[in-house]
């Protein structure tokens, strides 16, 4: 019988067109994804391979998820077929036994939701030969990680999903309710997954269903040459998660078989009514009173049907399950986002929660439109009422506008229990400034525009579409077609059907986005009202048969009013589309991404040539802003004296200048210009008299920077905005020479182009190089500025105050620097708030926005105690004031000027600090950037390889000395750990090439966090006074100098000079090296003795060495490494800090397995190898081990 | 007065639907009988502007119902075969809803009607359960009532009584007879009886086509005297059969009767009978060759 049932379910499968559909849908899926280069899988890269098996392997678990819905279908299906057929009763009164059915029907549709999977692996698979991909990113064809797909998700993913929902179609005998169930077990996955911390991740990937998180934590550290090659192993975490899996799909199988029964009730309980029914009396009717109809009342019908699309809506238990999963998906997705730096929570501002939230609701829209359109549209007909209603004389576009009105109130109720949900997470986070128009406006206006646009077309279409599914699939086409656009090139918005986003900063407000947006909307709504005519003309209406009916009807529904609203919408489309044309390519430049690419290559085809040119050092700096917060426009007006400090005479000086900004006048005293590109910002100039070594001549210029209506995309500059304006010198006067930070820097894209992998860094001592610094230049500046801004702001740049006044209804700022500085220097405006204090003779100051008050405190006593601890222990700090500056949330980062840093209002600002274990990151940022004072403004390295070590690593440590002094040692095992954990993620992105320290090319990973964890390491060996000591001596050799500057070797051999015999080993591992550790308590046991406990532990410890890509080869191992020995933790400590150590020893440590053995006093709970993580250990939670 | 000429559909796999249809229908009931597949369906759907025909007019008064449907539908009442209602809705509420989209904006008299409606139904007592909780006669009932609001000049009624009790159906003809006054009741349906009961005019439909048409009483007139019948056992039928124009045949009591139309008494010892409109429809068929085998 269970054959029977089988096979006969196998063979309805292959006939249906369901299961063709999909499966081709699939194939073309996996074809597309693996076969085209537009959709990055696996991590950006250009190491790595586009056949990558961590690549293939990832697909394949996107694939099941997707291919979640694909499979219910079938497997739900199966089941509910026979109840929907009406052919149960004719199957349950044979003698069929119930568990031959059930399991005959899950089998087939099991099967072939299988079936499913594998097609879309081979499309996959089929994708990675075609001849139009980059031959050089495919590696020889492997059959590996497809059949570990196979076997390890594919046919695990889909028999779980297919037994869990096939169980919920049984037992509830709807198909909705499976469909339901999915959709509330995908969100339940992501709220769980974005809530999880980086700490519970290995438990998260055991009981994750997917097995993604089993397969992320298994490949986190995994280099690019492991992603190319590497082959995950099937145990541990990934072999319990399958079981685990599995066995819950046959506990639901057998739930299943255990309650399901052959009968036909109805599903629905109803209570029978136990109120004795009193006989009604019906009202008196003296006469049959005609009623005729009034003619137009066509608003009442709108309502009406309204009334009840909406009722409909609303009385369906779907919809409240998705209004419960929208709000678990919001609280999720704000932790997610907002556990910022280091574990630390940011202030729930509302700023923040409406542009959180955004991200991870689209899918839930796209769903619930492509569903609920359908449902919409076609429930007449569902409901058996369609020929009643239309014989009733309703217009047309009242069915398509309630259906639409429908929809709306649907999202609208959506973004209502957002914002609800979001003001119950604020509270729960004590924290009560609402600001609920804000909420309104960034959740139904910016968010929400683009979807109750999207209703209409889906409305549209379903009318279209003679059937629900039908209609689904054309709107999923719609839905997916533009978003593919913008990757074949094509960006333009008013193909886009879409709404610009608005970023939006607490600062600025919404700012000069506004425009684009409401324009944007408009324009579509007056789309929109074409498409609801075609809906109305095209709308079934009773019976038709056939496409050619329907047109002969939508002709003949043309009439006056029809084409009136017609034309009158084409009339708004055109306009507004004008409107739209005229800022996107008549003010501004239309630009597509690859535009933009091509442009950076003509750049460097055309002008790398000069790249070795001799420039001219700039002495003097003198700059006049005119800033027009309001306007956007800012004016910059100049004049810098340079010098030739050459050997030979200058011929010709170049320049380059921002292509935003408009040339009014560039001028070089006694050169004329000789070519000049407008488009890519490039001015050849010469000098008929050639300038002699040592001569100086003048630059001077007027550029005016217009920022005018609003551009296609993107680049609509956040820099110069009506409170927050915050530009660079480099982004508003001419920069002598060759940019080379305009190159591109993705190997594909270069070779798009036809052009060479891009350069390295100058080699470590290019003798070339050792004039020029990290700011390209040989020598210092002075400095002075004026700006003149709005009368209520201030204006600050680089320089102590000379003068502020106000001359009719500008304010204007002048600053001057008493000593030389690098030619690097900010101008900010904004309305700010100023917090004063003093330290010695340093006047301190933040400027800040007024609201955000919350850690000005905490920035002022770091910079005090960084203070302390800078001068004391390097040299005195060289300027009398220290300034920090919020600037707006678009950008992230802090940035270190002369005496100014201007530091976004993103981070720090609105980290909150209220829990007193957190890390404190706002002081560890403004430690940092005060450290930079030091390591950037007083000494400097030359530009080349390892050049940032001196600048960032140097910062990081400075930073890292601060903190420990304010918070002790054991927060910071905590901090090196996220230090540690970013170091081997950073790896595994890595595009070009790992270098050790010592040859650093400016990458994050390595100089900021391994930096981090070098230097720790250092000082700990060395001891904390002779590695400062060493960075005096450094300071003191190459503080100031000009001309010739320090390079990464000067630094470690100042490290070297200090550092015994004993450590030199160490600084080459940490410095010249790529070394990795693998320790690793592997038993530990403790027994009770006369003296106290004996406490024995067996050490396994291996020490690698790795190349660029990420290869390995272990090398001996013989090294001091810590060992400790700790007891009970006190309730003062967070879960991942450790208490004052019971014993804390260096011992010897060699490649292998050690045991040891030790006797304390106290009673021991956790023993450790190197517990405060001080080694670049690939798995720092195996160093300790509970007893 | 509902006036169809020369309505013609074919379907786009090749069935043709309405092969040419012309009627007249003054007020009051009028029956419609006719095989499955006859086209009764597609010509109540296309008279209630559900269906385009490829080919005709249909004139009610001075409506033209192809060129301007909303005119008609303001007008009409339409009860289909199979109907059903938006889920866990009431009658009122459906009722309300229906009326506002026939026209009725004004909300008192829309009340007002709408219990008028529920009570001539007797559907009072229910009027706020949900309408999938209904018997099929109750089901029906709502179906009616949805069908007179807006005091409807033409009521199309496809195949009511299927599936009613004996009580159900005679409220159901009690209800139509009283509003078929001055109101166009086009009722199709394959039960006899009933268009022998109620109908003043009927017309027999096969194959798209009108085949007879006129009123009850005279059509079973006109084989007044021309019937004849005879009770054979189940052997000797299909001899019978073979020989002699058999109208019809019925099995009583292990025997068989024959009843064969002819002018004069046919071979075999047959008799008189009085004719019923059943014989009308049988014999209609038998003229035009649609004429099935009935055992």
């Amino acid at each position: 019988m269970f054959w029977e049932v089988f096979r006969f379910e196998c063979r309805f499968q292959l006939r249906s067109p369901l299961f063709v559909a999909v499966a081709g849908l699939f194939f073309l899926l996996g074809f597309l994804i693996m076969g085209t280069e537009s959709i990055s899988v696996g991590g950006v890269g250009n190491n790595l391979n586009l056949n990558a098996n961590f690549a293939i392997i990832q697909v394949q678990y996107t694939m099941s998820i997707l291919g979640m819905f694909a499979a219910i279908a079938f497997v739900a299906g199966a089941i509910t077929r026979d109840l929907e057929a009406h052919t149960a009763e004719l199957l349950y009164s044979t003698g069929l036994r119930e568990n031959d059915y059930l399991f005959g029907r899950f089998a087939g549709g099991a099967l072939f939701a299988i079936l499913v999977g594998i097609a879309a692996m081979l499309g996959s698979m089929l994708g990675t030969f075609m001849p139009w991909l980059d031959q050089e990113r495919l590696a020889p064809f492997t059959l590996a990680p497809y059949t570990f797909s196979v076997w390890a998700v594919i046919v695990p993913n889909l028999l779980v999903i297919c037994a869990l929902f096939y169980t919920v179609a049984a037992l509830t005998r709807s198909m909705m309710a499976s469909y339901v169930a999915a959709l509330g077990f995908i969100i339940a996955n992501v709220v769980i997954g974005s809530v999880t911390d980086q700490e519970d991740v290995a438990t998260m990937a055991l009981f994750e269903p997917f097995g993604i998180a089993a397969f992320g934590e298994i490949t986190r550290y995994w280099t690019v040459f492991d992603r190319n090659f590497g082959m995950p192993e099937v145990t541990d975490t990934l072999l319990y998660n399958r079981l685990i899996w599995l066995g819950v799909g046959a506990l639901a199988l057998l739930l299943t078989s255990w309650r399901y029964r052959f009968n036909l009730s109805p599903s629905r309980l109803r209570r029978p009514t136990s109120k004795p029914r009193r006989k009604e009396v019906p009202p008196h009717v003296s006469a049959i009173k005609a009623f005729v109809p009034q003619g137009s009342s066509n608003l009442a019908m709108l309502f009406s049907q309204l009334r009840m699309d909406v009722r409909g809506m609303t009385r369906s238990i779907p919809f409240y399950v998705l209004l419960a999963f929208g709000m678990l998906q919001v609280v999720g997705s704000y932790f997610g986002a907002t556990t910022q730096l280091f574990g630390t929570p940011v202030y729930p501002v509302t700023g923040l929660l409406i542009q959180v939230v955004g991200g991870s609701f689209s899918l839930a829209v796209i769903v619930i439109l492509i569903y609920y359109s359908g449902e919409l549209v076609h429930r007449e007909q569902q409901a058996g009422i369609k020929e009643i209603i239309d014989a009733a004389p309703y217009p047309n576009v009242i069915m398509v506008l309630s259906k639409i009105g429908a929809l709306w109130f649907v999202l609208s109720v959506m973004l209502f229990v957002v914002l609800i949900t979001s003001l119950i997470v604020q509270v729960s986070l004590d924290y009560y400034n609402f600001e609920l128009l804000l909420y309104v406006q960034g959740l139904f206006g910016v968010l929400g525009s683009g979807y109750f646009l999207l209703c209409i077309p889906a409305v549209m279409l379903q009318t279209f579409a003679p059937n629900k599914f039908f209609g689904m699939v054309l709107f999923l086409v719609f839905v997916l077609t533009l978003s593919t656009l913008p990757s074949l090139d094509m960006e333009h918005l008013l193909y886009l059907y879409s709404v610009p986003n608005a970023p939006y900063s607490a600062m600025n407000g919404w700012g000069h986005f506004v425009l684009p947006m409401v324009s944007l909307t408009a324009y579509c709504l007056a789309l929109g009202v074409l498409m609801i005519v075609a809906a109305h003309l095209i709308y079934q209406r009773g019976i038709t048969s056939g496409v050619k009916d329907r047109l002969a009807i939508a002709r003949s529904r043309l009439n006056v009013a029809t084409g009136t609203v017609a034309l009158l919408g084409l009339a708004c489309a055109a306009g507004l589309g004008g409107w739209i044309f005229y800022n996107t390519n008549v003010l501004n430049e239309y630009l597509t991404e690859d535009d933009r690419e091509e442009r950076q290559a003509d750049y460097e085809k055309a002008y790398k040539q000069y790249e070795k040119l001799p420039r001219p050092q700039v002495v003097d700096l003198e700059v006049f802003v005119d800033l027009y917060p309001e306007e956007r426009r800012l004016e910059s007006v100049g004049t810098a004296l340079l010098v030739n400090r050459e050997e030979v005479p200058l011929h010709q000086v170049h320049f380059s200048v921002p292509t935003a900004l408009t040339i009014n006048e560039l001028l070089l005293e006694g050169a004329t210009l000789r070519e000049s590109d407008e488009t890519l910002g490039y001015y050849q100039y010469e000098f008929p008299q050639p300038v002699e070594p040592g001569a100086e001549f003048e630059m001077s210029w007027n550029l005016s920077w217009l920022n005018e209506g609003f551009p296609n995309s993107g680049s609509s500059t956040t820099r110069v905005v009506a409170n927050g304006t915050f530009v660079s010198n480099a982004e508003i006067m001419p920069i002598p020479g060759y940019s080379s930070g305009v190159e591109l820097t993705d190997n594909n894209v270069r070779r798009r182009y036809e052009l060479d992998p891009v350069e390295r860094f100058p080699k470590l001592n290019d003798p070339e190089y050792l004039g020029i610094n990290q700011f390209t230049v040989a020598e210092r500046t002075r400095f002075r500025t004026t700006i003149a801004t709005s009368p209520d702001q201030i204006a600050i740049a680089p320089g102590y105050l000379q003068r502020e006044w106000m001359e009719g209804d500008r304010r204007y700022f002048e600053f001057e620097m008493d000593e030389k500085i690098w030619p690097f220097v900010s101008f900010s405006s904004a309305r700010y708030a100023v917090a004063e204090d003093q330290w010695n003779d340093v006047k301190i100051e933040v400027y800040y926005h007024p609201a955000h008050d919350y850690n000005i405190d905490s920035m002022i006593e770091s910079t005090k105690k960084s203070l302390d601890y800078f001068t004391s222990e390097f040299s005195p700090y060289q300027y009398r004031q220290f300034r920090i500056l919020e600037f707006p949330a678009y950008q992230r980062f802090a940035q270190s000027f002369p005496n100014t840093i201007p530091y976004s209002e993103a981070i720090g600002f609105i980290a909150d600090l209220r829990e007193e274990t957190d890390i404190d990151y706002v002081f560890y940022v403004t430690a940092h950037e005060m450290a930079h004072q030091w390591w950037a403004h007083q000494v400097v390295g030359a530009q080349m390889q390892g050049m940032t070590v001196m600048v960032e690593t140097l910062a990081q440590y400075s930073a890292l000395m601060v903190m420990e002094r304010e918070f002790g040692p054991t927060r910071m095992r905590r901090f090196l750990k996220y230090e540690l954990d970013n170091y081997l993620q950073g790896r595994g992105g890595e595009q070009i090439e790992e270098l050790p320290l010592y040859l650093v090319e400016n990458q994050p990973y390595v100089h900021y966090r391994k930096g981090s964890m070098a230097m720790y390491a250092l000082r700990d060996a060395v001891g904390e006074d002779l590695v400062n000591l060493a960075l005096r001596n450094f300071l003191d050799r190459w503080a100031y100098s000009e001309g010739v500057f320090p390079t990464s070797v000067d630094l470690i051999d100042e490290f070297r000079a200090v550092a015994g015999p004993e450590h030199q080993a160490l600084i080459t591992d940490l410095f010249e090296r790529i070394v990795l550790f693998d320790l690793q308590v592997s038993e530990a046991n403790v027994v009770p003795t006369d003296e106290g406990f004996e406490v024995s532990m067996t050490i396994k410890a291996a020490k690698y060495e790795a190349d660029g890509s990420g290869a390995e080869t272990e090398v001996p191992l013989s090294q001091q490494l810590d060992i400790g020995i700790f007891g009970a933790r006190g309730d003062d400590l967070g879960d991942e800090d450790l208490p004052e150590p019971i014993l804390f020893e260096s011992h010897n440590i060699t490649s292998g397995e050690q045991t040891l053995t030790f006797t304390v006093a106290q009673e021991p709970e956790r023993v450790g190898i190197d517990p405060y993580v001080k080694m670049i250990d690939r798995n720092p939670d195996d160093n300790l081990r509970s007893l | 007065m509902l006036v169809i000429e020369g309505l013609q559909k074919t379907y786009p796999n090749g069935v043709q639907a309405l092969a040419g249809v012309d009627l007249e229908i003054p007020t009051g009931m009028f029956g419609l009988l006719g095989p499955n597949g006859a086209g009764k369906s597609s010509l109540m759907r296309t008279i209630a502007t559900l269906q385009s025909p490829d080919q005709g007019t249909i004139l009610l008064d001075d409506i033209d119902v192809l060129a301007d449907p909303n005119r008609l539908r303001q007008c009409l009442g339409y009860l289909p075969q199979e109907f059903g209602a938006y889920p866990r809705t009431s009658p009122e509420v459906m009722l309300n809803h229906i009326a506002v989209l026939k026209g009725i904006s004004n909300s008192s008299e829309r009340k007002a009607l709408v219990e008028q409606l529920l009570t001539q139904t007797n559907l009072w007592e229910v009027r706020k359960k949900s309408i999938d909780t209904f018997s099929g006669g109750m089901k029906q009932r709502f179906g009616i009532a949805q069908a007179l609001i807006g005091d409807p000049k033409l009521i199309i009624v496809d195949e009511p009584t299927a599936g009613l009790d004996p009580v159900e159906r005679r409220r159901f003809h009690n209800l139509l007879t009283r509003i078929s006054e001055d109101v166009v009741v086009l009722l199709s349906t394959h039960i006899v009886e009933d268009v022998a009961d109620l109908c003043p005019r009927m017309a027999i439909m096969g194959e798209g086509r009108i085949l007879v048409e006129g009123e009850p009483s005279a059509l079973v007139g006109q084989l007044e005297g021309r019937l004849w019948h005879k009770i054979v056992s189940a052997a000797q039928a299909p001899a019978l059969r073979q020989v002699l124009p058999v109208v019809s045949t019925r099995l009583i009591a292990g025997q068989v009767e024959i009843r064969v139309v002819s002018e004069q008494q046919p071979e075999g010892g047959l008799e008189l009978v009085a004719p019923t409109l059943e014989d009308v429809y049988f014999a209609t068929l038998l003229k035009h060759g649609l004429q099935v085998e009935l055992d």
